[in-house]
């Protein structure tokens, strides 16, 4: 009976050993958080979305404060997107929204950049001012164009 | 006679087919007695320590020695392209992604598989199996369930502590090797990796597999012919079915994932 | 040797229990290609000691494992105290049988990762809601009765193998089953000790009253022990008690013995 209590040690080592390795792999590099209630659902509206992807980080001074829950398409066909921002995070309701990309090939994320007014955004407002994001490809074809243009 | 290759074919598809029905058979029946009461919790450690604790040895080893194989390649690769500080991210992706869910399986199928398989037709050789169905007690439930629940626990376990040890490897490479920076090594590593994409996908495939050795292992072992011969083809049949089958799934998982 | 229930039942004046515990019939059997049983007729009595005799691969093991439903004929019938058909039992039913049935297989086939105690206490354990010291003052009671003592903490492996078959014997009768089926008891024992197990199965079956079906080669303690033989012969069965075989000029029995003792 010694030994099957050694054994059962080991065991609920194993056991232990495994799933604080799960946690490591989850918390500290997936970026695992819960999130109890409290998040706050903002949406915006752009011209243009670019490669912007559901999940994507929505941060203030560089700092991440949310994700973007959804993208879908308004009535006008414009691109609303809806953002998941944390709780406790008073933002004023003249702040504005731009779509960044990280590095220059890098994927795209939404950077807020505060207002200055006392009302605060509450669940289900609306971030008036957007700055869309800058296609790659759009901005080299201007340049091809200017320096043709410039040629002649 | 060139209809001679022809039939053999068409009798190893048969077989095949037929062999793959019996194996979903066992499954569903296991499966629907690891439901169903009692528990054999005590069974059930007992496996765990035979397939998760005794298996720590050979995937800690393997898992530390293949993110040093990591480290190191990675490195000469990105070195040539003067992208070293994503070392990190390299050894941290592939692991996830891909080397520890599926060598872990299949360094499990090898070591605990093949014992299971050998463990289960050593008792259907020495007529255990129908002293226990004399005795009223199904096999099934009492030798085949906890082998199955230990492995399929067991396995995510495992391929989690064969990535931690593998990025430990590709930081020893990394960084106190070659002498690159740790912090830059980890935040590489914490900023590629996604929570849902890459960690949860990890552990689904760690779950697929750690169910498809159960139970072909078992499966075999049940089955096999009641003699040595029996039980020794029963064990390699494990490790054979058992590793292309997991190399087979990792794809369909790695593809609907992705999704 | 004392009256059997079937006696006592009649001395009392009772409705005597049939004689017949189980009745066989017409069983055929093919092993592939190769036919065993080519029309097996023959019954085993009551409380007491049958022995199936037979040469290899005659047939003694197989129809063993019939008796215990682990195995079903191609055709023929087995019926148990005239009534229940064992070769029609479903699922349930046959999970039933087994509990007035204790099986002693010739490798003993004990469970090799647990103690010899705990082999013997697995049916009560499984099947009956006794408390841990009934339980164990049962298995202690069975070992003593067929002579295992001091060795219950050892596991079957560090048994010598006329220790690991009393072990297997002790596990049948647990569970106070109403038949015992014992596969070649005296294999792998040497003299002494098949004199030591033929005298254990006599007393168990004298002070416990059980139905024994034991399939054996061995002539000399069949015709010691045995109350009925039934001799598988050319695929077909030949029954009765000792002195009736010795005087038996049937030619198939006559070259069955003629053979053996050749």
């Amino acid at each position: 009976m010694k030994e099957s209590a050694l054994r059962d040690v080991l065991v609920g080592l194993f056991v232990l050993a495994g799933l604080a390795a799960v946690a490591y792999l989850s918390v500290t590099l997936g970026g695992f958080t819960y999130r109890g209630g409290g998040g706050m659902l903002i949406t915006a509206t752009f011209d243009e979305v670019g490669s912007l992807k559901p999940r994507a980080p929505v941060v203030i001074g560089g700092v991440k404060v949310g994700q973007i829950k959804a993208i879908g398409l308004t009535a006008d066909l414009r691109a609303r997107v809806t953002l998941d921002i944390d709780s406790g995070v008073a933002l004023p309701a003249d702040s504005s929204a731009s779509i960044l990309t990280s590095g220059v090939l890098g994927d795209q994320y939404i950077a807020l950049e505060p207002g200055a007014e006392q009302d605060t955004l509450k669940d289900g407002g609306e971030i008036q001012y957007t700055q869309s994001a800058v296609i790659l490809e759009r901005l080299i074809g201007k340049v091809v164009e200017n320096l043709g243009a410039d040629s002649e | 006679m060139t209809a001679e290759p022809i039939a053999q074919l068409g009798r190893l598809a048969t077989r095949f087919v037929l062999d793959l029905g019996r194996l979903t058979t066992f499954g569903s029946l296991v499966t629907g007695a690891a439901g169903t009461p009692p528990l054999r919790a005590r069974r059930i450690l007992d496996e765990l320590y035979a397939v998760g604790v005794l298996s720590v040895p050979i995937i800690g080893a393997s898992g530390l020695v293949v993110g040093l194989v990591l480290g190191l390649q990675g490195h000469n690769t990105l070195v040539r392209f003067g992208a070293e500080e994503n070392l990190g991210a390299v050894v941290g992706l592939t692991l996830i992604r891909e080397l520890g869910p599926v060598l872990t399986a299949l360094l499990v199928t090898g070591r605990a598989g093949s014992a299971i398989a050998a463990e289960i037709g050593a008792m259907v050789v020495t007529e255990q199996l129908d002293g226990l169905r004399m005795m009223s007690i199904d096999p099934l439930d009492f030798v085949v369930k906890p082998k199955a629940v230990a492995m399929v626990l067991a396995m995510p376990l495992l391929a989690a502590l064969f990535i931690v040890l593998g990025l430990a490897g590709g930081y020893l490479v990394g960084v106190v090797f070659v002498g690159g920076d740790g912090g830059i090594y980890l935040s590489s590593l914490e900023s590629a990796v996604e929570f849902r994409e890459d960690v949860v996908g990890s552990f689904i495939k760690a779950g697929v597999f750690g169910t498809l050795v159960a139970l072909i292992s078992t499966y075999r072992g049940f089955t096999s012919e009641p003699n040595a011969a029996g039980v020794s083809a029963a064990t390699t049949s494990t490790v054979v079915v058992g590793s292309v089958a997991i190399l087979v799934f990792n794809y369909f998982v790695t593809a609907l994932w992705r999704f | 040797m004392e009256p059997s229930r079937v006696e006592q039942a009649g001395l009392r004046g009772a409705a005597a229990p049939d004689p017949v515990h189980i009745q066989v019939c017409d069983l055929h059997f093919s092993h592939g290609p190769r036919p065993v049983f080519r029309g097996v007729t023959c019954d085993f009595l009551r409380d007491r000691i049958n022995v199936i005799l037979g040469g290899s691969g005659a047939g003694k093991t197989t129809l063993l494992r019939m008796l215990g439903r682990l195995l079903r004929p191609d055709r023929g019938s087995i019926r148990v105290d005239g009534e229940l058909e064992l070769t029609a039992l479903g699922r349930v039913q046959v999970h039933e049988f087994r509990r007035r049935v204790g099986m002693m297989f010739q490798g003993g086939a004990l469970l090799d990762s647990m103690t010899v105690f705990d082999n013997a206490a697995l049916p009560l354990r499984e099947h009956t809601s006794l408390d841990e010291g009934a339980i164990r003052q049962r298995v202690e009671e069975v070992f003593e009765s067929v002579g295992l003592e001091g060795v219950t903490e050892l596991l079957p492996a560090e048994l010598s193998g006329g220790m690991r078959k009393r072990a297997a014997l002790a596990r049948a009768l647990v569970n106070s089953p109403e038949i015992l089926l014992c596969d070649e008891p005296f294999s792998g024992l040497d003299p002494a000790t098949v004199r030591l197990v033929e005298d254990l199965l006599v007393d168990v079956n004298e002070r416990l009253g059980v139905t024994m079906i034991i399939a054996s080669h061995h002539i000399a303690s069949t015709f010691r022990m045995a109350d009925r033989i039934v001799l598988l012969v050319e695929g077909t069965a030949v029954c009765g008690t000792p002195d009736e075989f010795r005087r038996n000029r049937d030619p198939r029995v006559q070259r069955f013995f003629a053979g053996e003792l050749a």
